[in-house]
């Protein structure tokens, strides 16, 4: 087990590692810099930026002193906010970006879960193709025109909640305007939850074992849920992983769309100002993020299933 | 029927794995509803650009951002474009960026998974542990941090990218299957008759791995298409004057009062991506089915 | 001579099989170079369309046969992929020719700009000081705007003559030529001035629209129904200031900020946005229009120090220091000996400012600018406070460390989302500033900042998305209004067949900038036939 531990541990960093020069190598070699503006800068100026951002010295000693710095949890200064530091906007991004996708992960299995079970008790009946319909519909429409469409019907026309921005205090009329991001980052993955667990669910039903407690007299509802339910729902938990990745990008439309200051915002941001501080600052959190998480899934799954350990 | 040995054969013959699955498939209603409607839509995209008196990319002065009449079915748009044309000829666009992204990743995720299963051992562990890497990274950040550094953005550039960074599914999904599936009694068999490593690729193996495959490249197709129209969104995706779904809906989400903007290629899209959806659903239930 | 006299003088040159001529241009300047028949960019279309084309085939690509594919470039934003849309369909319907169109980020369509790696680009400009110069200063060969490559000693001449100008219509008048000659030799295709639009609550009082579209708020106030009860205003800036060190700022954003938080010599009048005494109460300039001597007043700063004259020349050097990585501090190098500073060619104290008391700042221009109470309003001319800068480095603009000398002082600053600011008690005219508090919005996303002003999140835009512009403009709360700013494109004049004039002057000819400003914008810009707007009384292109 601890070998196990280690080696997921080890591949996480060294992915980390890879995700740095990576990322370190496209920021310094890209098109465009940071410090242009509408006026051509004299040399005189361009060389002042250089000087201040440490940027005239040889590649591997930036990423040296970087690195140093990622080590400490510093990302140094940005070039898109001058004078001000990566981590002014990352730590508050941070949190509302967590804070944000856990909501919308929490509410993503709250609902999801039970559709999806719900329709795997009605196999093939009208509540499962209509709960089906509903869910797929999820998965058509766009994160990025569910938000607008939402807020134009329940903030423009209804006037029923508030349309954007972070909530300032822990009052109800502040979280409530949580309430249409939380709806449409988690729309895409109630669908695919819902699914995944319809479809676990009907794998399991008509396994043996199911048939044994069923001979044995059971009722149904046992059955369901004592047997059935307990193992029909590992494809949603394995979903977990890869759904933080795909949270995370949900995110970024989800800020945008609500002008809420994620790290979402600031990472796009930074790509298209050529911030090379603010990006790398932002993948390195996301990826540290993702791959933290991945962990703990297999944590969990080489606790709960030995055979994964020696794999 | 018994004394026929010709008819016997043809019985044989249907029962095999692809076809059992093809005929459990075309029972599924709504699985076969939504090839109907998806060749509908990918039909008007080939033709309705073709026939139509509109050019996609003149503007009627006189009729800028007009709504859906007579000779605009689906209106204009803010330069006096006919939006029909543009729908139809964006979604040309986003089913070539989903079809070859998707065709880029399952090339490359199958012959990736395919030859790791095969090399075994070390070389497998080594392979696969850098898909694993791979998935630990954003993928998402990684393609908006190349395409925000190519200078141009072109269709070709998209679809690249995109199928660059989606086939580590598929390739575990082929290892697995490859390697369940050496150690299947019927190969076993096989090679205890004598048929040759290639034979029993070809005639055993494939047949196998295609089931996950088509129903994982159905799928997929659909998630790059959204993947491209996400980049829209945030301004990476195909440039003017051709478009694409992604792009039409991302411009028209800032208008949403003008709601011919949003709702026509929103609802291709949608219904594209239902379909899609629908078809890999049964497709993966006719398939799965025959797998126990 | 005027502008139908113009266009029927044209059609008949037209009628009459001449080309070139040079009878109604002003009589040319010694050494001229090919004389040029003036370019009349506001004549009816379709005798425009006529000349451009009869100018393509002379230049050898008759209907546009053989012409180059040539790419536009353009930065991302809906309207401009609008406007070059519509521009690359007029050129391929009248002119027969194709272009393609390339949008990229900010950061690299500048990089692409300024390394002259275009063919045609979308180019825009917002004059920070109301004067032809302020445009016109762009083309010169020594501009790091003007990257195309079109150069002209005649036109050098005229705008370094118009600098040594005292006589201010003699100075217009050479400047008008000056443009004239840019416009005929087609350096650039003009096409529209800008227009501010403002989206304002009915209880906002107090804001006038002006060409600079800068608002001071001290005068502000919320009255009448619906007016916050808590008297805080909320006005979405639409970005996330660079920096609010006065001398690393290079944005809008900054300036809005920091001209409510610092108080420069001057400042901009609410009503037409000149430069009125702020921090000086008066200002003299010598007859050669080379010194100017500013008196302040008396002020303290928000620590109760005073503000002496020694800390604006202290705060200027520290700008102008070589090692400050400022992209503003070409501001300064109106100020003698600046550009030799920032070059490191010359010590930092032989900046051409000095203090003579505590209350006289004595200014020596490396050439007359009778604009220069423009310039002194801008972020760099902004004075700090030497302690707290030496005290804390970069921290000093902390908000709990920040010393200002301004009318507010920011409250809280919360990264990416708002600024809150508070009337500073200790300022000089304290009790003249109604408004007690407001906050700075940083939403990006024009339809989102729409959307929370609707709901009332937000009190204050200045900007309008294109898509709502029809069913905004006009309705309640809008206020709209010429701004100093101009829209056109440029050419790089290093490629192919861009460097003939006649190719240049076809394709500014072509282009149907009516339409594109009633049709595509529909935000009442008005069509320009040259670079600066008609904002200039007594100032004519000829």
């Amino acid at each position: 087990m601890l070998g196990f531990l280690i080696r997921r541990f080890a591949a996480g960093l060294a992915t980390l590692f890879i995700i740095a020069v990576f990322s370190f190598c496209f920021t310094r070699l890209a098109p465009g810099s940071p410090f242009s503006s509408e006026r051509q800068l004299h040399p005189e100026i361009i060389k002042a930026y250089e000087q201040y951002y440490g940027l005239d010295k040889p590649l591997y000693v930036q990423f040296w002193r970087a690195l140093k710095g990622y080590v400490r949890f510093d990302f140094g200064p940005s070039t898109m906010y001058r004078g001000r530091s990566v981590n002014e906007y990352i730590e508050p991004g941070l949190g509302k970006s967590i804070q944000l996708g856990f909501l919308g992960a929490v509410f993503a299995f709250l609902i999801g879960l039970p559709l999806g079970v719900f329709a795997s008790a009605h196999q093939n009946r009208i509540p499962d193709h209509a709960a089906m319909s509903v869910a797929t519909l999820g998965i058509c429409v766009p994160n990025f025109l569910l938000g607008p469409l939402l807020v134009q019907l329940f903030s423009l026309k209804l006037k029923w909640l508030p349309s954007t921005l972070w909530p300032e205090d822990g009052s109800l009329k502040e979280l409530s305007k949580l309430i249409l991001p939380t709806i449409t980052l988690a729309m895409v993955h109630i669908a695919y939850i819902s699914r995944l667990g319809r479809a676990g669910m009907l794998d399991v039903m008509n396994k043996d074992y199911i048939r044994t407690a069923r001979a044995k007299g059971l009722n149904e509802w046992t059955v369901f849920v004592k047997h059935g339910l307990k193992n029909g729902v590992t494809p949603v938990v394995s979903y977990a992983g890869p759904m933080v990745a795909l949270v995370l990008t949900g995110s970024i439309v989800v800020e945008k769309v609500f002008a809420i200051p994620g790290l979402g915002q600031h990472f796009v941001n930074g790509a298209l100002n050529r911030d090379a501080n603010m990006i790398m600052g932002c993948v390195l959190v996301y990826s540290a993020l993702v791959i933290a998480f991945n962990f703990v899934v297999d944590v969990i799954y080489g606790l709960l299933d030995p055979r994964v350990r020696v794999s | 029927m018994g004394s026929d040995p010709i008819e016997a054969l043809a019985a044989v013959e249907s029962r095999s794995p692809g076809r059992m699955a093809m005929r459990r498939f075309f029972k599924n209603r709504r699985a076969v509803i939504c090839i109907a409607l998806l060749l509908f839509v990918g039909g008007a995209t080939l033709v309705v650009p073709w026939v139509t008196r509109h050019d996609y990319r003149e503007s009627d002065w006189e009729y800028t951002y007009g709504e859906p009449n007579g000779k605009y079915w689906m209106g204009t748009d803010a330069i006096g474009r006919d939006l029909m044309v543009r729908v139809f000829l964006g979604g040309r666009i986003s089913f070539a960026i989903g079809f070859l992204a998707t065709a880029v990743s399952v090339i490359i995720g199958v012959a990736y998974g395919a030859t790791s299963a095969f090399a075994g051992g070390r070389i497998d562990a080594m392979m696969m542990r850098f898909v694993d890497i791979l998935y630990g990274m954003p993928y998402m950040l990684v393609v908006i941090i190349i395409m925000s550094l190519t200078e141009s953005k072109s269709v070709l550039i998209v679809f690249f990218v995109l199928g660059v960074f989606s086939w580590m599914t598929i390739s575990r999904i082929v290892r697995g299957q490859v390697l369940s599936l050496r150690e299947r009694e019927y190969v076993e068999a096989a090679r205890a008759l004598g048929v040759s490593a290639p034979a029993i690729i070809w005639r055993h193996m494939i047949p196998n791995i295609l089931g996950p495959v088509i129903v994982y490249t159905t799928l997929a197709i659909p998630s790059v298409m959204l993947a491209e129209s996400f980049l829209s969104f945030i301004g990476l995706g195909v440039s003017e004057p051709e478009t694409s779904w992604g792009v039409l809906i991302s411009e028209g989400q800032q208008a949403l009062d003008r709601w011919w903007f949003v709702t026509f290629p929103g609802a291709a899209l949608a219904i594209t991506l239902f379909c899609l959806n629908s078809i890999g659903d049964g497709l993966r239930d006719a398939f799965d089915v025959q797998q126990r | 001579m005027s502008s139908s006299g113009k266009a029927a003088g044209f059609v008949l040159l037209l009628l009459a099989g001449c080309g070139k001529s040079d009878s109604p241009a002003p009589p040319p300047p010694p050494a001229a170079a090919a004389k040029l028949a003036p370019l009349d960019l506001s004549a009816p279309v379709e005798a425009r369309i006529a000349e451009a084309r009869r100018l393509l085939a002379e230049a050898g690509f008759p209907g546009g046969k053989g012409f180059p594919v040539l790419e536009v470039l353009y930065n991302d934003s809906e309207a401009l992929k609008k406007i070059a849309a519509a521009i690359q369909q007029m050129w391929n319907k009248n002119l027969g020719i194709q272009v393609v169109l390339r949008n990229t980020e900010w950061k690299v369509y500048l990089d692409l700009v300024q390394k002259g790696r275009f063919d045609i680009a979308r180019r825009a400009y917002f004059g920070e000081y109301l004067d032809p110069e302020s445009f016109l200063s762009l083309f010169t060969s020594d501009s790091g705007f003007n990257s195309g490559g079109w150069t002209s000693e005649e036109f050098d001449r005229l705008v370094a003559a118009s600098d040594r100008e005292n006589d201010p219509a003699k100075r217009l008048a050479l400047l008008g030529r000056a443009e004239r000659l840019l416009v005929d030799e087609a350096a650039l295709i003009p096409l529209y001035s800008g227009v501010g639009h403002n989206l304002m609550k009915p209880f906002i009082k107090g804001v006038y629209h002006n060409v600079r579209d800068m608002h001071p708020l001290q005068g502000v106030t919320l009255e009448g129904p619906g007016a916050p009860k808590d008297g805080v205003l909320i006005f979405n800036i639409a970005s996330e200031p660079h920096s609010i060190d006065p001398a690393l700022a290079d944005d809008i954003a900054s300036l809005k900020v920091l001209q409510h938080v610092f108080e420069g010599l001057a400042n901009y009048e609410p009503r037409d946005g000149t430069p009125v005494p702020a921090a000086a109460e008066r200002w003299d300039v010598s007859p050669d229009g080379l010194r100017w001597t500013f008196h302040l007043r008396p002020a303290a700063w928000s620590n109760g120090d005073p503000l002496t004259a020694a800390d604006f020349a202290w705060s200027w050097r520290r700008a102008i220091d070589p090692k400050m990585p400022s992209a503003y501090k070409e501001r300064l190098y109106v100020v003698k000996n600046a550009r030799a500073i920032a070059r490191g060619e010359a010590p930092i104290d032989s900046l051409g400012v000095r203090a003579e008391g505590d209350r006289t700042l004595v200014v020596d221009l490396e050439h007359p600018a009778p604009y220069f109470p423009w310039l002194v309003c801008l972020m760099v001319y902004l004075p700090v406070h030497r302690a707290t800068v030496e005290k804390y480095g970069d921290q000093w603009i902390q908000p709990a460390h920040m010393v200002h000398n301004g009318a507010y002082r920011l409250v809280e600053a919360r990264p990416a989302e708002s600024m809150t600011f508070e009337a500073n008690p200790r300022y000089r005219a304290a009790k003249d500033v109604k408004l007690k508090k407001f906050v700075f919005l940083h939403v990006v996303n024009d339809i989102t900042a729409l959307n929370l002003y609707e709901t009332g999140q937000c009190h204050w835009l200045f900007r309008i998305p294109l898509e709502k512009m029809d069913a905004l403009r006009g309705g309640p709360g809008h206020m709209e209004g010429p701004i100093h700013a101009s829209q056109f494109y440029t050419f790089n004049l290093k490629r192919k067949p861009l460097d003939d004039v006649r190719v240049r002057r076809a394709l500014a000819l072509a282009v149907d900038r009516e339409t594109i400003v009633k049709r595509v914008l529909r935000g009442g810009e008005e069509a320009s036939e040259r670079l600066t707007p008609r904002l200039y009384p007594g100032y004519e292109m000829k």
